[in-house]
């Protein structure tokens, strides 16, 4: 099997396959691609592949986040020489990844300003908050999408969440996410963290404890810390969605590592049991 | 139900309310919220479950010792000096169990398994009491020994004229004696010097004994008098006080920092005295010498850092009480006087428990246990000696536990000898087990007080770690951070690096070295969690 193939195996086995393996250049250069299964036109995927000696490659995905190395598996041991080179090009290629990936952050949070000064203030009756049962909190309505911004501590826009009338939700390719959260509400003596706008909107409604989105479960825990650090005397919550029907639950297993790193109160939704007899 | 996993969902499903619950009840309690398949909708799981509970110095948590122990008529004035004084029980139990060895120790003495057996306790019990400043100490040793101070002043009044009248005879005896030794040596015929050296037998024989006013007790006193008081008052003497005095001459105050402890370790057991120094004579066949002090934990803590006190077993013979200082929650309105029929019958009881106090030594009475008590006394040595083994929770303080079933014995005559007069044989199963329920009390106190004993300076340091930490609430910080905030305290790496060590292996934090390229690694703290759960359900409060 060639190196090529067997790199093309690794991004499959990593679930970020190439829609179109062809395009596969191998010139140490980071190349970015779009993820088989992403719409067309999106290029989510990247990857950095160099065969000269000793071969090496890294991939991952702005969309996720995900980052990984490649090497393959026949490879001889390495020279101390050989290492040392291959750390030097890693690092290079590190660096590469970094670059390119502050020129997409800055790009999308320059397209994020746009739209979102574009976008009007949201209703109440926006068919999504209305199913939700939720107010609009914040957020704006963008050619009949709900438009949710990604902000950082310093309040810096980021990136944009568009919910459409149907629930679908889609972040603005390239934005930053990892860190950035929705607040809702001012915070007092406590602080709720939970993953989509409608938990976020509900708990605030109920409870009036100021809310912060994190948007999926992967980024409660950079939200969290980030909010740990910001407001050191606050009692947090993070209140978990929970996944049952979801192998492992992510919802409570992403929250409870994020309640565990900060010393922050777990809540959980129960729901009734139903009687399907 | 094709989506039931957020808030949103419950929402709609039970009601904002089920919403504020959950989210309210997990603030509270700091606890995890689970789905549970029976009809509880919560189950609640412990935060940071994957962090073990951080075993700090100054963190056992002690129980009140309630003066229903005691005996009747001195626990009733335990808990009225108690109330009155705002003080937390312990104080006056403590100081009520001093007054009574004081009043009982010398004359009698128990032995558990019968005089025959020859294994008896003198009745001396040492307590000590950690309370810091400001928290009435003296209000409280002042009610309890006061009927001790009666005593001491009626006797001294009704003796007051023998006294005086032996000091003159003895007086005149010693100049008549001088002036004929001087004739005798003067003499010019020896039959003269003979019939003047019979003279001199004649009054030596003569003379009137030395009557001194009884004492049962000293605030302060150094080892050598302490001898000295133990020789004339019926080889039985006490030292009561709300300050830690004692324990500076013990260290050496004023024999350049070896100070003679023997005279207190002997006191204890009722073990022989002889002194044979050039200026003093002592002897002394059964000492008993009680202790009753209060003082401050902080000079519990420098006492403790003398080595020879503990080496030598003086600490292992206190019975502690640390109780926690009520300050800043007494009610500064309330009033309440001990009633006179209280304190009325406490000086009565005492002193009639006082009778047949004389200034002679007499062979102790010996009183023995029934067969339950001796069964309750034998189960209880039992239980302490299986956790004094290898790994057991007394382990560390085997030497303070060691003496604990006889300390209970001890107390347990007390008990009975206050309960039902000096007349009493036997110790019954109910003073007994009384007794023994104490001492069981007093357990996590020893444990509390040997745990701020053992603390040293890198302990002082991993604690001010934890407190800066908790004000600020500092979950994970770097190194650098805490030693940059606690400049004063850690000039050196070294020494915040030791403090942090101890604080790792008490599972108060954990350690992460985090990688910097080009750069040594910085080390990264991360909290227990649990060290800041009272915060958090402080917060949670104030909210409701």
């Amino acid at each position: 099997m060639s190196f090529e193939q067997e790199f093309i195996n690794a991004l499959q086995a990593s679930g970020l396959a190439m829609h179109c393996p062809a395009d596969l250049v191998a010139d140490s250069r980071l190349h970015r691609y779009r993820v088989d299964g992403d719409k067309a036109g999106s290029k989510n995927g990247w990857l950095v592949l160099d065969l000269g000696f000793p071969a090496h490659g890294a991939y991952g995905s702005w969309k996720t986040g995900q980052s990984c190395t490649w090497r393959p598996e026949q490879q001889t041991k390495l020279t101390d020489e050989e290492r040392e080179v291959l750390a030097r090009r890693a690092e290079s290629a590190r660096a590469a990844r970094l670059a390119e990936q502050t020129s997409v952050h800055t790009s999308a949070r320059d397209r994020a300003a746009k739209l979102w000064h574009r976008a009007k203030p949201a209703f109440d009756s926006h068919p999504y908050l209305a199913c939700k049962g939720v107010p609009a909190y914040g957020v704006r309505d963008l050619r009949g999408q709900l438009v949710i911004p990604l902000r950082t501590e310093d309040g810096t826009l980021h990136s944009l969440q568009f919910i459409a009338a149907d629930g679908r939700k889609t972040f603005l390719t390239g934005g930053r996410k990892r860190g950035c959260y929705h607040g809702i509400g001012k915070p007092g003596a406590a602080l709720c963290i939970c993953e989509g706008y409608a938990t976020g909107a509900t708990i605030y409604q109920a409870t009036g404890i100021a809310t912060a989105v994190a948007f999926d479960a992967g980024n409660l825990l950079p939200v969290a810390r980030i909010l740990r650090a910001k407001f050191p005397r606050l009692s947090v919550v993070v209140a978990a969605d929970n996944d049952t029907e979801t192998p492992g639950n992510p919802g409570v297993t992403y929250a409870t590592a994020a309640a565990q790193a900060i010393g922050a109160a777990l809540a959980v939704p129960c729901f009734p049991r139903v009687d399907n007899g | 139900m094709a989506d039931r996993s957020d808030f949103n969902d419950l929402a709609r499903e039970e009601g904002r309310g089920a919403v504020a619950t959950t989210i309210k009840a997990s603030l509270a309690s700091l606890q995890a919220v689970k789905t549970t398949a029976n009809d509880s909708p919560i189950v609640t799981l412990p935060i940071a479950d994957n962090w073990p509970e951080p075993v700090l110095v100054k963190q056992t948590a002690v129980p009140d010792i309630p003066p229903g122990l005691l005996p009747s008529w001195i626990g009733d004035m335990a808990l009225a000096v108690s109330r009155s004084t705002q003080t937390p029980p312990a104080l006056a139990v403590m100081c009520a169990l001093s007054v009574l060895s004081t009043c009982l120790q010398r004359r009698f003495e128990v032995a558990p398994f019968g005089e025959d057996h020859g294994h008896t306790e003198t009745l001396s019990l040492w307590t000590l009491t950690a309370l810091p400043s400001g928290t009435r100490k003296t209000s409280v040793y002042g009610a309890m020994c006061a009927p001790l101070l009666a005593w001491e002043k009626s006797e001294s009044d009704r003796l007051r004229v023998e006294i005086a009248r032996a000091f003159t005879g003895r007086d005149i005896a010693k100049r008549r004696i001088e002036k004929l030794t001087k004739a005798a040596v003067n003499a010019d015929a020896e039959e003269k010097r003979e019939e003047i050296r019979q003279q001199i037998e004649d009054l030596k024989r003569d003379m009137p004994s030395e009557i001194l006013a009884p004492r049962l007790f000293t605030g302060d006193c150094t080892a050598e008098r302490l001898q000295g008081l133990l020789a004339e008052h019926g080889e039985r003497m006490a030292v009561l006080s709300d300050e830690g005095g004692m324990f500076l001459i013990m260290g050496g105050i004023y024999s350049k920092g070896v100070g003679n402890i023997d005279v207190f370790l002997q006191g204890h057991a009722g073990a022989p005295m002889r002194v044979d120094r050039a200026e003093r004579v002592a002897h002394i066949d059964r000492p008993a010498l009680a202790f009753g002090m209060a003082i401050q934990p902080g000079v519990l803590e420098d006492v403790a850092s003398n080595r020879r006190f503990r080496d030598s077993g003086l600490l292992a013979r206190f019975l502690f009480a640390m109780p926690a200082s009520n300050i800043g929650t007494r009610n500064v309105r309330q009033t309440y006087a001990v009633p006179a029929e209280t304190s009325g019958a406490y000086e009565y009881r005492l002193h009639e428990l006082l009778k047949g106090v004389g200034q002679q030594a007499r062979k102790p009475a010996v009183l023995s246990m029934s067969e339950n008590a001796k069964e309750a006394w034998l189960c209880f040595s039992d239980e302490i000696e299986r956790q004094m083994a290898k790994g057991g929770t007394l382990e560390a303080i085997a030497d303070w536990a060691g003496k604990l079933p006889g300390a209970a014995a001890r107390i347990g005559c007390l008990f009975e000898l206050a309960e039902r007069g000096t007349d009493t044989q036997k110790i019954g199963a109910d003073t007994m087990t009384n007794a023994v329920d104490l001492c069981r009390l007093l357990i996590p106190h020893a444990q509390a007080a040997f745990g701020m004993i053992g603390a040293d300076a890198i302990d002082n340091d991993a604690r001010a770690i934890v407190a800066w930490a908790q004000e600020g609430r500092h979950l994970t910080f770097s190194k650098r951070t805490c030693q940059k905030a606690m400049e004063g305290r850690f000039r050196s790496v070294d020494k915040l690096d030791k403090a942090l060590e101890r604080l790792e292996q008490s599972d108060a934090l954990r350690l992460e070295k985090t990688p910097n390229k080009g750069a040594r690694a910085s080390t990264l703290i991360r909290m227990n969690p649990k060290l800041f759960v009272d915060f958090v359900r402080f917060v949670a409060s104030n909210q409701e």
